[in-house]
């Protein structure tokens, strides 16, 4: 079956579209937007944090001998623990 | 526009929401068949679009994209369970009681009506076919739901549509002979 519409129905459809300008929706919107926005501050400085954090570590991470040394620093310490 | 609004312009938000409110709150309208709660549900959209905006990948994909966020808060809303019971006679059974419950009273029963007698997935479908122009397949992807669905309740709303508005006008003339 193909994608073919009725015509009487499409112009059925197009003649009942009635404009709706409304002030007082789009005010309450803004005034819906306030909230909204202090939540999205908070996730932002959030998301922000924890990105800087997962760079610091990332950055460190893939440094030359990085690994190993982290290995021979966990090596020592458990040598300290059971020594 | 949306570029601005993208960066957090909110005076280009607003604007936005001049210009696609109109057209926002008609698509929900047709599918809640409740203007309080398609306001509502148009407003979550709205916000929802503000807060998730800088993410957009395509300037030029706004108007879709926003169509599929108020698809996807009318189909959560009655996965919710908040939906209104659809009417459901069988209209190639009962084709005179159409007319028997159209108002005597000569007030319209529009095209709004006879979509409020549609099953919800119907009336998607048909919305998003003959008042959205989406392909069988856009529309299959915006709902999720198969394609040989969409296109099964696309022509089944259609032609219930049909024998509804058909109703209508019989009885319409019957008042004016009366009349």
């Amino acid at each position: 079956m193909s994608d073919e519409l009725d015509g009487q129905l499409l112009q059925r459809f197009a003649e009942s579209h009635r404009p709706l300008a409304d002030a007082q929706f789009v005010a309450q919107i803004g005034q819906r937007r306030e909230p909204a926005d202090a939540l999205g501050t908070l996730c932002s400085a959030w998301d922000t944090a924890r990105a800087g954090i997962a760079i610091g570590v990332g950055t460190v991470w893939r440094r030359p001998y990085t690994r190993l040394m982290a290995l021979l620093g966990a090596a020592l310490s458990l040598w300290a623990v059971f020594a | 526009m949306v570029a601005l609004a993208m960066g957090g312009d909110r005076r280009a938000f607003t604007e936005l929401v001049w210009r696609r409110q109109s057209w926002l709150r008609n698509l929900l309208r047709r599918l809640c068949r409740d203007p309080s709660l398609a306001d509502d549900l148009a407003q979550q959209v709205l916000l929802q679009a503000w807060r998730a905006l800088p993410r957009l990948q395509s300037v030029g994909a706004f108007g879709a994209w926003l169509r599929r966020l108020a698809i996807n808060a009318w189909l959560a809303h009655l996965r919710g369970g908040g939906a209104v019971p659809a009417v459901s006679l069988d209209i190639a059974e009962h084709a005179e009681a159409f007319a028997s419950v159209l108002p005597a009273s000569g007030t319209q029963l529009d095209l709004d009506r006879a979509l409020a007698r549609l099953s919800h997935e119907e009336r998607l479908c048909v919305v998003l076919a003959y008042s959205e122009g989406l392909s069988h397949g856009e529309i299959s992807s915006a709902t999720a739901l198969p394609l040989g669905t969409v296109k099964s309740h696309v022509r089944r709303g259609a032609e219930r549509l049909r024998m509804l508005l058909h109703a209508y006008e019989s009885a319409e003339g019957d008042q004016l002979h009366v009349g």
